[in-house]
This record gives structure tokens, sequence and C-alpha cells, in this order.
């Protein structure tokens, strides 16, 4: 029957505001840990990384095989198909293979982006200069978005101002960003007045943003 | 006196019962004061003699031994009030025998008959303190029960004018310390020992009260009708810890002492008090007076005094004292205590005593309760585990999914207030040239930019609740749209821009002028190689900065709030800017890591000319400097005079037109600069510098004038050389004067020019790259003394030139199909050009063929003497105008001049002119030009009227006119014109290249 703390009943509204500061309280300092060490994109990018697909590389030279660099680091001769790749931005390095003169070719380096749950596809042709070369990288990104139904494409490349067509409809020149796209298979033709043209298929779906980068070959002007 | 005398009074009559104690004893004084009587019963001891003969002296009181009280009974005549106190029987420690309990029973019965049978006011004062002893003596608290009992069933039965009031401890000067209370052991401890002693946690509430405050709450307790039958609480508003009382003890002495925590032993319980029906005192408006602190140190003050030791009040002198006496350290010696280490002035630290309660609570407390647990542990029932399992999973269901709701509004909130914070940052990494911090933080910033968008894709439910699509969630996609796409743009960009950063934080010079020999250690190829590599992220940044750009115009503003509309405004125009930026970087991308040398080396051929002395590409050539570098590496730094050129080279075959027009057939070095086109000049110097096999590589050439060079002194402050201190106001007159005293081999004015130039180079290298002002005005100076022409930049490689072309830095004149160049060479062998103003005006006439023109070329000579450097200025004057001009008058030139078509594109007109001192000559032209004016301009009502007039490099103050007859156009009137009685006219200041646009159109009569 010792008492060691004699304690007098709260206010019962001073009891439930307590309870309602402490019980936000709680959530806040939740929300600030979660968010301030971004704990739900870490976990994504370490533990849950291992359930689901990650990143995605597939890359293809015409005219013969070339190694491909990320970062300076060789990851592979073309034909290449990887996966499970860190997601990021990265200099990619096509160095054509040469048993004759090495040298003659031009090592052709552009950035591309690696996005997790998608494949980031490379075409390219190696030439002796840099403005002989030419190279098509396209991905696509997931868009949550309520309003964002259709897709949507970007478009950027080297040199500027270069014609978009979509299934022969005049669409812009680059950089050019289109919206509201229906889902499907389109003809993509992109070209330039002293470049050689390229076309391509490219596969829209709903909820996705196909982002493309494209360099086109410079035609020599004695030909 | 007698009992039955003093009782027998007009005064009012108060008795004490068991008055000798703190309250009682300031009671009757109180009372006595105010002209009552008062009779204390109470025993008779040692103790207590001193405190009854000092009331003694009074005659209105009177001390009756508890004993002998009998004859109270018999022979009292008046009672008005009994105050009957309980403390001292209950808190004593020796329980009460039951002949003791008899005794005082019979005691408190006899004097509650009394005050029945006088109708006085009774009161019985009884105590909370029993609570706070250590040892309770049973039989003391239920003689407490007992009285409160005994009093409300009088009350019941006989309606007397009774109260009971509960005092918390009573504290104060003059407080017996015999009692074994918490209060009265903490304060013997501080008085007289070297630790204080904490039980448990030391969570034991003290209930305490000053005795003042006692003595004021009992008289109003006594004094107010509406206490009668109730029993009353009187204490202190709150309840002491015994550990805080520990703590306001300690701040209260200056002692240093130990805290000793122990292990808290199981107390003998006794029964409590009914705490039905009690009330507070303050319900009938008594308040604390005293507060603990105030008390204590009283008390203190009072303990200190009687065990005739030196009391030091701390809380006004704790400063002063040395920090060995103001230390506390809690531990223990003792057997079973635990020891804990504190901070010093752990009691004067609420931020340690916050500690303290976290360290006590989260982590000592659960131990316990679990200890406690398993030791009383009882196997709760399933319907016990099932209501705390549903209450533990209803908070937990709660709290997600409120973290659930708020997460989205907190992630946005938070990671935009982060990205708010990196503009900042990256500016402080690009002037500190850290490309690995910038990276990391245009990382941070993707990142946050796609937390941000991933909240704002959370809260979809919430559109989802809408009946249609919100404004202004719609403009908040667009948003983040925006922002990912400019992240994306910055993260492009920090690829291209951190080789540069890097190469410029590891760049420094590894040679001297004129001594090619350096350690040979530095190495930038992995830095320029990366800005060859990553030439194609300047383009996707830019790209993807004007996407951002289109798409921000896009979004529909209005839907947000003034401020965020600002907001947007603002990042429009940063993003302008940035685009601009871009745009620069996208031009000059291609060629940087060339002019770095690339692969291979490349040299820089300057020129340096004085301007005071008039020629083509500015001035009199007076020195030259090669810079070759490789791979970013400085590989040679030599500078010379022009004269060991002359020297070594000798001359050349003089161009047909130098000849025409000087009658020379050979030309030296200096005289290199004789076409106003900086390209021929350069090719033409490289070709002296190339027969002493020097400037070799030469793949850009640039002509400075010494203007340049003194504005650079003016940023760095003199140059220290063998002549004195160097700056921009003797700089000249020094070149000057080593010019005139020039000797063949001699070094002199090469070693200064070398010098200022090896010195300025070190200060512009070892310049802070934080030091922004010092470098907003080395690029100040370099891009006016560009645009004015005091710098001329030409290349041999087709894409660099083409860009110098584009700014106007390379003095090539043949873009356009309007222009004038006007063109002196001052041959005087004088500096007078100084004082020469030269002034253009060009009379147009519009007509529907094209447009003539009457060119006059005004030159005064205000030199007043023919003493060098003044005299007569002798100048070739040579007029460049396209070739599709048609020239129909030329005059006032000294003599017969010369009409030269390029192969290509101009056509030059020269000849000799001479004005001499104080007097003025004009050139005059007369020419067609075929341009008909065409609406290209803004507005389709009016057509457009161009000229490119070009600068010469090194004239200074040069005027142009553009006059039309009035009778011919109309101007718009927002232009900036003289209008005159037949004429209209535009002056202009030539500073750089001129392109006089003007809207104007014909006149209909």
């Amino acid at each position: 029957m010792n008492k060691k703390v004699t304690k007098k009943a709260l206010n019962p509204t001073i009891r439930f505001l307590l309870l309602v500061v402490l019980f936000f309280g709680i959530i806040a300092v939740v929300l600030f840990v979660f968010n301030y060490f971004n704990l739900r994109q870490q976990w994504s990018r370490t533990f849950f990384a291992q359930y689901f697909d990650r990143a995605a590389l597939a890359v293809a030279t015409k005219h013969g095989e070339a190694d491909v660099y990320l970062n300076e680091e060789k990851i592979g001769t073309t034909p290449l198909d990887l996966s499970n790749l860190s997601p990021g931005t990265f200099t990619l390095k096509l160095v054509k293979k040469s048993t004759s003169n090495p040298d003659f070719y031009h090592n052709l380096v552009f950035p591309v982006t690696l996005v997790d749950h998608s494949k980031t596809f490379i075409e390219a042709e190696i030439g002796p200069t840099e403005q002989t070369s030419w190279y098509i990288a396209s991905y696509a990104e997931e868009l949550k978005q309520a309003s964002s139904h259709h897709a949507r494409l970007i478009l950027t490349s080297q040199p500027l101002d270069v014609k978009i067509e979509i299934d022969g409809v005049d669409k812009g020149q680059t950089p050019v960003s289109l919206y509201n796209l229906s889902s499907g298979t389109y003809k993509l033709r992109l070209s330039k007045i002293g470049y050689q043209f390229i076309e391509t298929d490219i596969e829209l779906k709903d909820n996705t943003r196909v982002n493309v980068d494209f360099k086109l070959y410079k035609i020599p002007l004695d030909i | 006196m007698k009992l039955q005398t003093f009782s027998k009074t007009t005064k009012p009559l108060t008795v004490l019962v068991n008055g000798i104690n703190i309250v009682g004893l300031k009671l009757a004084e109180i009372l006595l004061d105010q002209g009552s009587r008062v009779l204390i019963v109470d025993e008779f001891t040692r103790k207590n003699k001193k405190f009854v003969l000092e009331l003694s002296k009074n005659e209105d009181f009177m001390f009756i031994d508890m004993a002998a009280s009998e004859d109270l009974y018999k022979n009292l005549k008046r009672l008005d009030y009994v105050y009957f106190f309980t403390e001292q029987l209950v808190l004593r420690q020796l329980p009460l025998t039951n002949k003791e309990v008899l005794f005082y029973s019979n005691i408190f019965s006899a004097f509650l008959n009394l005050a029945v049978e006088f109708e006085a006011k009774f009161m019985l004062v009884s105590t909370l303190a029993y609570r706070q002893l250590r040892q309770k003596a049973k039989t003391n608290i239920q003689f407490l029960q007992y009285t409160e009992n005994i009093t409300r069933e009088y009350r019941q039965r006989v309606k007397n004018n009774s109260r009971i009031v509960r005092l918390g401890e009573v504290y104060g000067k003059g407080m017996d310390m015999s009692y074994p209370t918490e209060l009265r052991r903490l304060l013997t401890e501080v008085v007289n020992e070297q630790q204080i002693v904490i039980y448990g946690e030391g969570f034991l509430a003290n209930a305490l009260i000053h005795k003042l405050d006692a003595v004021y709450g009992l008289l109003k307790a006594m004094f107010t009708n509406a206490t009668i039958g109730k029993t009353y609480i009187l204490k202190d508003k709150t309840d002491t810890t015994s550990l805080n009382l520990a703590y306001s003890l300690l701040e209260l002495t200056a002692e240093p002492k130990e805290v000793v925590f122990r292990e808290e032993e199981e107390l003998e319980g006794g029964e409590d008090l009914l705490d039905s029906d009690v009330v507070e005192l303050s319900e009938i408006g008594w308040s604390q007076k005293i507060d603990l602190e105030k008390g204590l140190k009283r008390t203190l003050e009072y303990l200190y005094k009687i065990s005739k030791k030196k009391w030091v009040d701390p809380t006004t002198t704790i400063e002063a004292l040395p920090k060995d006496r103001r230390d506390v350290s809690l531990s223990s010696k003792d057997k079973g205590s635990k020891v804990v280490d504190m901070p010093s002035n752990i009691y004067q630290n609420v931020f340690w005593q916050f500690l303290y309660g976290v360290y006590t609570n989260l982590i000592i407390r659960p131990f316990q309760v679990v200890y406690k647990s398993v030791k009383y542990f009882k196997v709760p029932s399933l319907k016990q585990l099932l209501k705390g399992a549903l209450s533990i999973g209803v908070i937990l269901i709660l709290l997600a999914v409120f973290i659930w709701l708020l997460n989205p509004f907190f992630q946005i909130g938070l990671n935009l207030y982060r990205i708010g914070q990196i503009p900042a940052r990256i500016k402080t990494d690009i002037t500190a040239l850290d490309s690995q911090t910038l990276t990391t933080d245009l990382e941070k910033m993707a990142l946050y930019n796609n937390e941000v968008k991933e909240g704002i894709d959370q809260l979809n439910w919430l559109v989802s609740l809408l009946p249609q699509d919100s404004p202004l969630y719609q403009a908040t996609l667009q948003l983040t749209e925006v922002s990912t796409i400019l992240s994306q743009s910055l993260l492009d960009l920090d690829r291209a821009i951190s080789p540069y950063l890097d190469y410029l934080k590891a760049f420094s010079l590894d040679v001297e002028v004129n001594n090619p020999v350096g350690h040979g250690s530095l190495n930038y190829y992995q830095q320029i190689q990366a800005m060859e590599s990553n030439k194609s992220s300047v383009s996707k940044a830019y790209q993807k900065a004007l996407l951002a750009q289109d798409q921000l115009v896009k979004i529909d503003k209005t839907v947000f709030p003034n401020s965020v509309q600002t907001k947007l405004t603002e990042l429009n125009q940063y993003l302008s800017s940035y685009i601009t930026l871009l745009e620069e970087f996208e031009e000059v991308k291609g060629f940087v890591p060339f002019l770095l040398g690339s692969n291979q080396r490349v040299e820089y051929l300057f020129m340096f000319q004085n301007a005071d002395e008039l020629r083509s590409t500015g001035g009199w050539f007076t020195n030259y400097a090669v810079v070759g570098l490789e791979n970013g590496v400085v590989r040679e730094l030599t500078v010379d005079d022009v004269y060991n050129v002359e020297g070594q080279v000798g001359s050349m075959a003089a161009p047909l037109d130098m000849q025409q027009a000087l009658g020379i057939s050979k030309y030296s070095f200096s005289q290199s600069n004789w076409d106003p086109n900086m390209y021929i000049t350069g090719k033409r110097a490289k070709t002296f510098l190339n027969k002493m096999g020097k400037a070799q590589n030469a793949q850009v050439i640039i002509a400075i004038n010494t203007k340049v060079l003194e504005g650079l002194l003016d940023i760095f402050g003199p140059v220290k050389t063998e002549y004195g201190d160097v700056d921009s106001t003797n700089f000249q007159d020094l070149v000057v004067q080593l010019h005139k005293d020039f000797e063949p081999g001699s070094t002199n004015k090469t070693d200064l020019v070398s010098e200022i130039m090896q010195k300025l180079m070190t200060r512009i290298i070892t310049t802070d790259s934080h030091d922004l002002q010092t470098w907003v005005k080395v690029f100040e100076i370099l891009n006016t003394q560009l645009a004015r022409k005091n710098i001329m930049v030409v290349s041999q490689r087709k894409s660099l030139n083409s860009w110098l072309n584009e700014k106007g830095w390379d003095s090539v004149f043949t873009d356009s199909k309007d222009f004038i160049f006007v063109v002196d060479w001052n041959a005087g062998g004088n500096k007078v050009n100084q004082v020469v103003n030269r002034s253009v005006t060009v009379n147009n006439n519009v007509a529907d063929q094209g447009t003539n023109m009457n060119l006059t070329i005004k030159y005064l000579n205000q030199a007043s003497s023919n003493n060098y450097p003044y005299g007569a200025y002798k100048s070739y004057v040579r007029i460049y105008l396209p070739t599709s001009y048609k020239i129909i008058k030329v005059a006032n030139f000294d003599s017969n001049y010369s009409v030269r078509t390029s192969k290509t594109d101009y056509q030059e007109i020269g000849g000799w002119l001479t004005v001499p001192i104080s007097s003025s000559r004009t050139l005059e032209l007369g020419l067609r030009s075929p341009t008909i004016l065409s609406s290209e301009s803004f507005d389709p009502m009016y057509l457009e009227y161009k000229l490119n007039y070009i600068k010469q490099s090194g004239l200074e103050n040069e005027a142009l006119r553009v006059v039309f007859d009035l009778d011919q156009v109309e101007l718009k009137q927002s232009q900036d014109f003289i209008l005159s009685q037949d004429k209209i006219e535009k002056i202009y200041m030539i500073e750089s290249d001129q392109k006089v646009k003007l809207p104007l159109r014909k006149k209909i009569n």
C-alpha cells in the first residue's frame, strides 16, 4: 500500500488532446524518417530489387561487332542483351571490332539511361568518323499518373531540327515531346536534309513515356 | 494566571491542541497579533519548553500540559476555536501504543465535546505527510483515520461547526527534523551528508506546503462557513517527486554532492485515508503564495544555521564558485546501488534532466517493468489477451492508414523543400570546381524530384474522388513533368561539365615564360578525353531544357496561388538563361577539346599591339607570344620582341596591295598586320615565325591591344618589375620608352612584357574559383574588349572560325551584303591618332532601284604641336565596300587613290590622307547600293534599312551618322532620331561592329 506517485486524473479533454498529439507525433516521426532517408527508394533498390526486374540493355550494331563499354567498363560485345543492371544515366561507348585496322573506326560515345523494369534498346552503326556514325536509343518509363492513360513520346537528336514523321504524319522537329498518343505500333521516320534518314517501328503502350534519342549519319557533301 | 481567569475574557479564545509544531506556533503568533487569546495544549517537553517560554511573554497566551488537561474541561469559561493537530502523532517514528492511542483519543473526544458545548468552531488538522514516510507506523495512521471518522460522525450526529483539513508535509523555518519523511531525509542529507540517496527512480510524490501557506489556509478554512462538514486538502499546487526535490535542493546548495540511486525497498503499507468527498482548499479561494524553491531556500537557510554551517545561495553565486564545487556526480559506493555517471551541473541543465528522464523512462523503466512482470506474472485470460491484441491491432491499423494518407503530402512537401535547397549548392559546387559533389547534388535533385512525382502519383485516389479532372492537379502533373525533364537535362549537363570542372581544378602552369622545360608530371588526358566523350550530353541537356520550357509555358498557371505563379515566371526566366548558356556550350563543345590540344599539340600565337599608333588590326605590332598546349598541359610559353624576329628572319616580298599603297617591295614582321582581315594578317605573321621554326602548329591567332593588359592590371594590381611598379597608368609609357631605347639585341621591352604577362597569367590561374567578383571582372574585360575589337581571334579550324565570325571577334568583314569598313594605317611615325577624331556620315537617298549613299569620312587633328608623339596625321586610308556597290564619286585624298576588287566579295578604295595639326579633312564618296528595301522587319508596313558598320580595332570614339531626307521616308516615331528641317538622322558611337537596322517606309506624296 505504498503509493509512489499520487496521480491526479487529467482533464479528459486534455488527455484526449495529448493522445491525439502523441498519435500524430508518432506518425510525423515515422513519415520524416521514412522520407528523409528515402527508405522506399533504398528498399526498392536493394531488398526488393532481387525479386523484381531491374534495368535491362540490348545493343546491336550494324555491319560488324563492337565492344560495349558502360562508364568505361566493358560489359560485352554486340549483339548484347543484359538484364539486372543498375538504373541511372551512363556513358556508353561502342568500339568497333576490326582486325585489319582498329584505329580506322570512330569510337561512338553517347549517354544512355537505364530505368527499372524497362529495357533500353540501342541500334548503331559505327563509321570512321563521328559524323558518319549513327545510333538510335530508346527506353520506356511507366507512368502512374491518373491523367496519363495515353502514351507519351519524347525525341531528342543530333543534329537538332530533325523532322519527325509518325505513320507518315509530320509531328514537328526535334526536340519534341508528343502527348496523348494511343497505344500501338507506329512507323517512325526521322529525317533531315544532308543526313541519312532512320526508319524504325516503335511500340507505344498506355501509361508509358517512351524516350528516343538518336544521331543521324551525315551524308558526305561530295556524294 | 489561572485558566479560569484566562478564559474569562471578551477576547476570542482559540485552543491549539498538540499546538507546538511549526504551524501551531505560527498560528498562535498570528492569532495573538490579531487580538485573540491562545491556549496551547501539548506535552511539556524540553524541546517545547523554549517555545512556551517565548510565547508566555504575551499575557494573552497560555500553555497547559496535556497530562493536566482535566483542569481544562472544568475551568474553561470560553472557547471559540479549536484546532486539533495530528501531525506529530502520525509522523513520529515510534508507533503509538494502545495506551497512548486511548489517551489521545480521549483528549480528542474531550475537545470535540468542548467545542460542541461552547459552540466553538472545530478543525481537525489532519495530514497527508504520512504517505511520505519511509517507515510507516500502522497504529499512527489508524489513529489519524479514527480522528477523521469521529469528526465526520460528530458532524452528522450533532451538526457541530467542524471541518477537516489535511495538510501536506509542512516545511519551513522551525520545522521538526525528527520525522522520517522523504523531505526531511533529503534536507538532512543535503545539509549534513556528502551524498543524497534516491530510492528507485525517485518517483515518490511528496505533498508539501510551506508553513505560511499552511497557516494562511487553516485560518481561511476556519473562518469560512462554507467549510463546515467538509474535508479539504491543503498543499502545494503540484506534488513534487523525490527526484525533483533532490534536484531542487541540490540547486540550492553550493556544496558538491554525490547522488546515489538505491533500489527501493518494499515498504510496509498502511491503510490510506478515504479520498471520497475531499476537495482542494483552493475551492474557497486559497492559493499557494510561496513556491517550492523559495520555501526550500528559507528552510535550508534555517537548517544550515542551526547546524552552525554557512549557507551560500548558489543561485546568486554559482558562477563565482570554482568548477569542482559546482560539479555533482552521481555514483554510489554502497552495495546494491546503481552507479550512474551524470554530466556536471545536471541539476541546472534542463537538457540533461530531459536526457536523464529519457534514460530512466525509456531504457531502465521497461526492464524493471519486465522484471516485475516476470516476478509477479499472472497468466492473462484469453479475453484479456484478445482485448490487448485487438487494441494493438486497431492502433497499428490506424497508424498505417494515417501514414498512408499523409505520406504523399509529407513526401511532396519535404522533397520540394529539398529541391529548393539544391540550386544554392550547385552554385557552390561549381565555384568550388567540385564535380563529384555536383554530380551527387544533381542526382539528389533527380531523386527528390522522383519522390515528388511519386507522391503526386499516390494522390490518384484523391483525384478519382473528384467529379472531373481537377485543373490544379493537371497543372501540377505538368509541372512535375517539367521538373523531371529539367532534372534529366541537369544530369546530362553534369556529365558534360564535370570534365571541365575537373580540368580547371587540376590545372596548373608547369612551364615558365621562355623556359619550356617543365616537370612533365601534369596529365589531363583523362579530363580532355571525357570532354570529347561527353559532347553529346550537352546536346541532350539543351534539348531537354527546350522541352522543359515548352512544357512550362503550356501550363495553366492561373490555377496556382499568386506566389506559385511568380515562382513559375521566375523559373521560366531561369530556364531561358539556362537555355542560352547551353546554346553557347553547344556551340563551343566541338572545338574546346581541340583548343586544349586534345590528341595533338595546338599553339596560340598572340600578337601584342599598341593602339597609340593605329594600324590595320589595332596598332603597332610590338611583341608576340606563343603558347603551346598538349592535352591541356601548357608545354610552351614564349614571349619575344618583333624586332628580334626581324633581326633573324629579315623581310619578305610585300603583298601587291601593300607594294602599291606603301611603295615598298618588301615588308617586315612588324608590318605583318597590314591587312585588316585578321585571318590574312595572322597567316602572314605565322609565316615569319615559321621561318624561325616557331609557331609551326599555330592554329589560333589572337591580336591583343595593350588596353587589355591595362584592364587586367587594373584588376590584379601593379606588377613589380625592375622598372618599378607597373600598372595601367604607366605601362604604355614604359613600353614606348623602351621601344625608343631599343638597340639590336636588347631584350628590355620583351623582358618587361614577358614578366607582366607571366605574372598576370599566374595571378589569373591562382585566383580562387570562389572569388566570383574577380572572375566576373576578368570575363567582363575579355567580353568587352572582344566586342571593342581590342582582342581579335581567328583560327584555321573551320568550325571554330565560323563561331568566331558569328561572334564578330575575327574582324572578317564580308559576311553581310551592306557593309562599310574604314581602315586607317598611321604611317607618320608618331602617335597623333590619339588626338585625331574620325567621324563617318552616310547620307541615304532611297530610290526604287536601290539606295544612293553619300559617304563622308571626316578627320579632325586636334594636335597643336608637331613634336613627337604629335604632328600631322599621315594615314593610308582604305574603305572596304561590298562588290555590289557602285562607286560614283571619290574625292579629297591627298593624291590618286586606287580601287581594288577582291576575288570574292569586297572592293577596296585606298589612298593617302594627311591631316595637319589643328585642322580637318573630309573624304567624300558617292556610292549606290543595289539593295532594295524589303519588309523583313517585324512590321509589314515598314521596310528595313540595314547597314553593317565595321569597327576598326584600336580606334576609339568614332561616330557614325546615318541620315535620310525627310521628303523621302517616314520613320517610326519610337526610334531615337534627330529631326531637322529636311533631314532625319541617327547617331551611333562605334564601340563595336554596329549593325544598323532601321524600320522605315517611303513617303507617299
